[in-house]
This record gives structure tokens, sequence and C-alpha cells, in this order.
């Protein structure tokens, strides 16, 4: 026998699960220093496979299973599972150890229930900083705490001050009105306040917004603003800033009209009481 | 077989003591397979029961004409393979994995079985578990490549290597047949 047909019968035997060593073998391995690694090699690890065999631990897996399975399967069969287990005495395994008869996602699902308190602590902060942030919205500190109306008075002197004066009742009221309320605030007094300020702001927008256009159309160059504004419709001849302006002037006139129409209904809508500033 | 199959019928049904028995009669091949397999008694328990509970959810696709044992096998050495690559995905604390291995040293240096056993987490997953197949199942090298998917060849072929593999590793850490000998007499 040589080295390869050594090593073929010895896989052969391998495979086999042949413990029984043919001679032709043992006789070669004993002529062939090679051969006989291979041999030494080969019974080394047939007992240590034998001692491998032999060494198995033992587990005890049906409680944590079943549990796990009941866990699952539901809150109904759990609780029955709970009232077997509870009746049975704890097993352990083959160290003595005891063997968990609680599933392993009980623990996760602990370990969720523990984390709530320090998530709602964490929205409690979130809140409290939140409200911290936004409390100088509704609140200043030289005024009384009130919904908006701190603000409307506030702002009341600045717009009297831009107005005539009709006579000594009106100012009256106005002072009146910068004083804190005494009660509850009357809604027509709040509505009056915020017609003048969304009319005024309105006004305002649209006479800045014009001037700004005026303004900006001085500072062009003729022929660079009027290839601008009318690139060929019309001829260069015509291009000329004034005539624009006027006719942006026109183009606004329909809207200052709407605008008007809808102070007057404002006027008339609000009592006269109330109204007077506007 | 029949018994096998009475076993699953009653699980099917929803028999908790069939599920029990059946937990029962296969846990040790199935711990068996993840505790050589992983190397670690908490590992091998946690993958041994989810092997069983994923039995149970699947046992109506069990072919009652084929026999049980090889099926389970199958499941077990998915869940085996899963488990060993998401331990290969966790990053492991040096110092855990030295104090790991000193302990084994400590503790199985002087015994065959373990030294075989510390041998055998060195090896490649596959070459493992066809060891573990051949040696620990007593399955035929037709049956191991049936659960793993491979053909027989390649599973004579790892089983070879893992052999040599491993013989190597007991030779380097002083493992010979005379050692062996000289710690059976001195046992004995």
């Amino acid at each position: 026998m040589n080295c390869t047909g050594f090593e073929r019968e010895l896989r052969r035997a391998v495979e086999r699960r042949d413990r029984s060593v043919p001679t032709d073998l043992r006789e070669h391995a004993a002529e062939c220093p090679r051969c006989a690694a291979l041999w030494e090699q080969h019974d080394v690890l047939e007992h240590a496979v034998a001692a491998w065999k032999r060494h198995v631990p033992a587990a005890d897996l049906a409680d944590r299973v079943m549990a796990h399975w009941a866990f699952d399967a539901g809150a109904e069969r759990s609780a029955r599972l709970v009232a077997v287990d509870r009746s049975q005495p704890s097993q352990s395994d083959g160290n003595g150890c005891p063997i968990a008869a609680a599933p392993a996602r009980t623990a996760a699902s602990t370990r969720t229930v523990e984390r709530k308190p320090g998530s709602r602590i964490m929205v409690a902060v979130a809140l409290a900083v939140l409200a911290a942030l936004l409390s100088p919205l509704w609140w200043q500190p030289d005024q009384p705490p009130g919904v908006g109306a701190p603000r409307v008075a506030q702002d009341q002197p600045s717009l009297e001050a831009t107005r005539p004066e009709p006579g000594r009742a009106e100012v009256a009221d106005a002072v009146v009105v910068n004083q804190p309320p005494p009660g509850p605030r009357e809604p027509a007094v709040r509505l009056d306040a915020a017609v003048r300020d969304a009319g005024s702001a309105w006004l305002g927008l649209a006479s800045q917004a014009g001037g700004t256009v005026r303004e900006m159309s001085a500072f062009l160059p003729e022929r660079a603003l009027a290839s601008a504004l009318r690139p060929d419709t019309e001829p260069a001849a015509s291009r000329e800033p004034a005539r624009w302006t006027e006719t942006l002037q026109r183009e606004l006139e329909p809207i200052s009209r709407d605008v008007g129409k809808a102070m007057d209904f404002l006027r008339e809508a609000v009592p006269a009481g109330n109204g007077r500033a506007l | 077989m029949n018994d096998d199959a009475a076993l699953v019928q009653r699980c099917l049904e929803g028999d908790e003591a069939g599920m029990r028995a059946l937990v029962e009669r296969y846990q040790g091949i199935v711990f068996g397979v993840c505790y050589r397999m992983l190397g670690q008694r908490e590992d091998a328990e946690d993958v041994a029961q989810d092997v069983f509970l994923r039995v149970f959810r699947s046992l109506h696709r069990w072919d009652a004409e084929r026999p049980l044992k090889p099926w389970l096998l199958t499941i077990a050495a998915n869940r085996c393979r899963t488990a060993l690559e998401r331990r290969s995905r966790q990053p492991v604390p040096s110092e855990a994995a030295d104090r790991r291995v000193c302990e084994d040293g400590r503790s199985r240096g002087s015994e065959l079985a373990e030294e075989l056993q510390l041998a055998l987490a060195t090896l490649r997953d596959d070459y493992r578990m066809c060891f573990v197949l051949f040696y620990e199942q007593e399955l035929s090298c037709s049956r191991i490549g049936e659960i793993l998917g491979c053909p027989e060849g390649t599973v004579k072929t790892w089983l070879h290597r893992a052999r040599k593999e491993l013989a190597e590793f007991l030779t380097r850490r002083g493992v010979t047949p005379a050692a062996h000998v000289a710690s059976q007499q001195a046992a004995g």
C-alpha cells in the first residue's frame, strides 16, 4: 500500500464509521513517518470524539418553551399556563439551577414598562420648556395678564394721536381705553381695534408699496426701465417712466376703490360708539 | 415515525400536553446540536427554544411521510447559522473574549472532550455543523447534505477538512495519544 491508498482507505473508514482498522493500514503507518503522523492524529481525534459524545449537557426546555408559546398565543392561554406552573413545584436543570418559567419576552416587556416613567418625565420637561419659551407671547410683566387686552390698549394712543380730536368725550373715552380693563373685556372694543389695525396696515402697505415703486423707477435708467417693462409691444419713443407710473396708478385704482368700499362697510358695520376712532 | 405523526397531530389540534411531549422527546437532540454549534449554554437554550417555537408554527407544513428528526434538525441548523451570523455582526469586547478564553482554558484544559469543544469553536460554521451532525447525531453524509442543502460530496469534503483542522488544533494544544493515555492512568 502506498500513501495515497492509505489516505483513501482512512477516509472511507471514517465515512463508514468503521473502527476496525485493516492490518495493511497499520503496516503502512509503521513504515511511513508521514502516514504515521496521520494515523496518530486520527487516533487522537477518535478518542476525543468518543469522550465528547459522552459529555452532553442536559437541558429541560419544556417549561420555558411552553411558557413562551402560551405568551405568544394570547393572554388567556398565558394565564392558564401560569396557573399550571404555580401548582407545580419548581424544577431545576442538571446543574441545579432553577429553570425560568417566564418567557424571555416577558423581561423585554418589563423593560418597556420601566421605560415609560422616564419618557413621561421627558415629555413633562419638554412641555415646561415650551411653555417657558412661549410665555412672553401672551404675558408681559408691566401689564396684568389677559388674553390680548393689553396689546390692544397699548396700540390705542398711537392711533389716537394720528387723528383729530372731535371733542372732550372722545378724549375721555381714549383715556378710559388706555387704562387697564376693570373686568372682562368687551368683544366689540376688540373687534373695533382689530378692524382699525387691519385697515391701517392695509392702507399703509399699499401706499408704501406705491412709493417704493416710484422711487425705484426714478433710480433706474430710462432705456433699461422701458425695455424691462415693455420689451416689444410699443415703440421706443413712447417708453417713458412718468407714463409708466401713471399707468400703474391707473391700474391700482380699482384695488384702491375696493379697499375704500371695504373700509366703508366696516365703518358702517361697527357700532357708532366703538367705531368712533375710525 | 407513526408515533411522531400522532404526536404532531396532537400538536396541530392545540393539545398542550402533546406539544410538551414533543419538546421533551426532541429537546436533547435539538439542544445538543445548538450547544455544539454555539458553544455556550445560554445561547444554546435560547436558540433551541426558538427552534421549537418555529416548529410549532410550521408543523402544518411537515410531510408526515418523512421522518421528523431531520426536519427538526434542518430548522435547528438554520437557526444556529442565523445566531452565528448575528453573533459575528455584534462587536465582542476584547476583555470579555479574553475572559471567556481564560475560563475555557482553566476549566476544560484537562478534559479531552472539552478540548474538542474548544477546537470546534475555531472551525468554519459549515465544517462545524457537518462535524456535529455526523458525530453527534450520527447522520449519514447524504442525510447531512439534505439538511444543509448541499451535495453529499461537499459534506464529505467538509467533514475531512473539519477533522484535519481539529486534529491539528489538538496537536498544537499538546493532546497526543501518549498524553491521553497518561491522563487516563492518572485519573484511574
